[in-house]
């Protein structure tokens, strides 16, 4: 599966996973067989010193009955049975002189324990273990004194456990193999499978690259982290799609606003070259330009200023005023036209109220809401502005007295060139409230609108004050 | 004038013609390679008493703006070989003080902070207003003559009075709202220029945009009842589509 691509085999994820995991498999398997091996030689031996022991036991008892002679006849006895190769036996006096021997040509120089050696160990008995020449296997040999200056030796190959050992050694290297190839052979295909759920992630990425964006990682029975991962890209591109989506929306209002005042001013200019006038008729058209072109500047303006607050492209000054002035500021700047429409502006704020932040993007958030408010309230209404100051959060709630936004109209209305219906006559691009809330979410702020049908709305902008 | 300049500079206009009799002439550098704009800017200011040098080649207006002592200067920030910028640093790198304008599309904060720092004056984004032009480039000259600001401000039988904060027409004392007061100093100020509300929104408010509802014109409305409409000769005029202006009858 990863063929195809060319990837480097060895960088891959796939190589690097079957590789540790039949690094770590042989690594157990070794460990278990040399645990194992070494507690069955162990055995082995003890049950050889064991006999060994019993041999001894026993030839101490038959000095003990039957005295010097009982013991070489017993010596001699082993010595027909012919065995020397696997056994012997051995009475030497303390002072080296061999007194008894089985045959001895199969073991090597063996040399006579001494008083010396013996008298260090607690029960005079010394268990060695010992080389034989020309065999792989080794023996263990016990000396012990039997009778007075007399030490008997008697040793005995590991030759019977050898065998079962090389069984069991053999068993082990052809199982060993062949697990090997097993683990590597699960472990490609444990980490294949999770990989391939991978794989799947990749090839949806790299089909929506080619335009398919309506594609989606199918969650159905992968890992748990890949699932994950499968949800996470799935809802990265329904957010992309969305901005997609409201991006071309914004296009085609963006085409549509600017087409229509470019056809004004071009139906204007070509009016003028058209017709002869007098210099009023010029003058007046000149100026019907002017406030076209002004519109449209504003328009292209705000756009950019609602594009940058929301990517963050430009930080927010951060400066200390007194919001309670710049409040009053706006109402007052908009004193003659709330007038005009007989409608009270109330501004209810304490007084001074420092505050951190953007002063201008603040600024225009304000009057964006009060510009809002007065648009839609009729005659001899009321609009206030409070805030309210909770801790180091300062909440502003502009409340108006107007026609108040539907149900349904109420969760657009922040959106780029939204206006209800019944506003589609009145002026303004319906960018003001975009614009609001793209400023005011910049300055980490939030806002909120509620509204009833002809009873009037209120937007509440939150912010976390610093100063 | 007495300086000769050197006539090979490619798109390169001289114009010393056009002045108001009476007044000084004032002496201006136009660096702008869009020769529509620099058209328009260049007829505008004869029209009100500069003269205009115009190149459109960065490289052209780096060498006047170095040897030729002119009272202020408009430049591009595009430029063909030259960029706006670096003229500006080139400048006040040989110690020339003339007061400079730059003119460009580029509209972020960080771009005119970068463009103030190169040592720049003032700042006009495009698309602009020929009448903001006028009255930032006025605006500039008057700073760096450090013309005293008078303390009473007088058009026709118009006065105002920045200290005490009076306002007399014809001896009359005429009461006005702190704005409206703002307004007015901002209008005789500039008397006889025409304002736009982008300037009035700024200067008198405080505001770097324009609401849509005419806040301006509203306050203007109250102005003029305060100070026309007992009078027979009006002060303030709208000039349709470009903005303001109080003057004496023309």
């Amino acid at each position: 599966m990863f063929s195809k691509k060319k990837t480097n085999l060895k960088n891959t994820l796939l190589f690097r996973l079957t590789l540790l995991y039949a690094l770590i498999f042989i690594c157990s398997t070794i460990t278990t067989f040399l645990i194992f091996y070494y507690r069955i030689y162990s055995v082995t031996m003890e049950n050889v010193d064991l006999d060994l022991l019993s041999e001894i036991t026993a030839y101490q008892k038959r000095h003990a009955d039957r005295g010097l002679d009982g013991v070489l006849f017993g010596i001699r006895e082993e010595a027909e049975e012919a065995a020397s190769k696997f056994e012997f036996y051995r009475l030497a006096a303390f002072d080296g002189d061999i007194l008894a021997a089985t045959d001895m040509s199969a073991w090597g120089d063996i040399a006579v324990t001494t008083r010396d050696q013996l008298d260090l160990q607690p029960e005079k008995r010394i268990y060695q273990t010992i080389k034989l020449p020309g065999r792989s296997y080794d023996a263990r040999m016990l000396s012990a004194v039997i009778g007075p200056g007399m030490v008997m030796q008697i040793g005995e190959t590991f030759e019977d456990a050898e065998e079962y050992l090389q069984v069991f050694r053999d068993l082990f290297l052809t199982l060993f193999l062949v697990l090997i190839v097993v683990s590597i052979g699960i472990g490609w295909l444990v980490a294949g499978r999770a990989l391939s759920d991978m794989e799947e992630v990749t090839k949806t990425a790299e089909e929506i690259t080619r335009g398919d964006y309506d594609r989606r990682v199918q969650l159905t029975d992968q890992f748990e982290e890949i699932k994950r991962l499968g949800e996470a890209f799935n809802k990265m591109l329904d957010r992309i799609q969305q901005l997609l989506r409201s991006m071309k929306e914004i296009n085609d209002n963006i085409a549509h606003d600017l087409r229509s005042p470019l056809t004004r001013i071009r139906g204007i200019a070509e009016m003028a070259l058209l017709k002869e006038g007098s210099a009023d008729d010029y003058r007046a058209m000149a100026t019907s330009t002017v406030e076209e072109c002004d519109n449209l500047i504003d328009l292209i303006n705000t756009m950019l200023d609602i594009t940058e607050a929301e990517a963050r492209v430009n930080s927010c000054l951060e400066e200390t005023f007194d919001l309670a002035d710049l409040l009053r500021q706006a109402g007052e700047l908009f004193s003659p036209i709330s007038d005009a429409k007989q409608i009270r502006l109330e501004i209810d704020t304490p007084r001074p109220l420092p505050f951190m932040g953007d002063r201008k993007k603040m600024q225009r958030i304000v009057t964006n809401l009060i510009e809002n408010a007065i648009k839609y309230t009729p005659e001899s209404g009321l609009i206030s502005v409070s805030v309210n100051v909770h801790d180091d959060m300062v909440q502003i709630a502009v409340k108006d007295t107007g026609t108040g936004i539907s149900e349904t109209d109420l969760p657009r209305i922040f959106e780029r060139f939204y206006r209800c219906d019944r506003s589609r006559s009145q002026s303004g691009a319906g960018l003001g409230l975009s614009l609001a809330r793209a400023y005011t979410r910049s300055m980490n702020g939030t806002i909120h609108v509620m509204s009833a049908l002809n009873q009037g709305s209120t937007f509440i902008i939150t912010f976390k004050n610093r100063a | 004038m007495g300086l000769i300049h050197d006539g090979k500079l490619q798109g390169c206009d001289f114009g010393v013609t056009g002045c108001h009799a009476g007044t000084n002439i004032m002496r201006l550098l136009l660096i702008e390679d869009d020769e529509k704009i620099a058209l328009f800017v260049k007829t505008g200011l004869k029209e009100d008493g500069f003269a205009v040098d115009h190149v459109t080649s960065g490289a052209d207006g780096l060498q006047l703006a170095t040897t030729v002592p002119y009272d202020v200067a408009v430049i591009d920030l595009m430029l063909p070989e030259v960029d706006g910028l670096t003229i500006i640093r080139e400048m006040r790198n040989r110690s020339v003080n003339t007061p400079v304008l730059i003119l460009s599309a580029k509209r972020s904060t960080e771009e005119r902070i970068e463009g103030l720092r190169a040592g720049s004056d003032d700042y006009l984004i495009k698309p602009f207003s020929f009448s903001e032009l006028l009255a930032r480039v006025q605006a500039l000259i008057r700073r760096s003559t450090l013309a005293v600001a008078p303390t009473e401000l007088k058009v026709a039988d118009l006065t105002l009075n920045i200290h005490t904060r009076k306002v007399h027409r014809d001896g009359h004392e005429i009461c006005l709202q702190p704005l409206e007061f703002s307004l007015l100093e901002y209008l005789m100020r500039n008397s006889g220029r025409i304002v736009s509300k982008t300037m009035i929104m700024e200067h008198v408010w405080d505001y770097n945009f324009n609401p849509r509802t005419n806040v301006v014109e509203a306050r203007i409305c109250c102005l003029r009842d305060k100070i026309d409409k007992d009078f027979d000769t009006k002060l303030i005029y709208t000039v349709r589509g470009v903005g303001y202006v109080l003057k004496e009858k023309d």
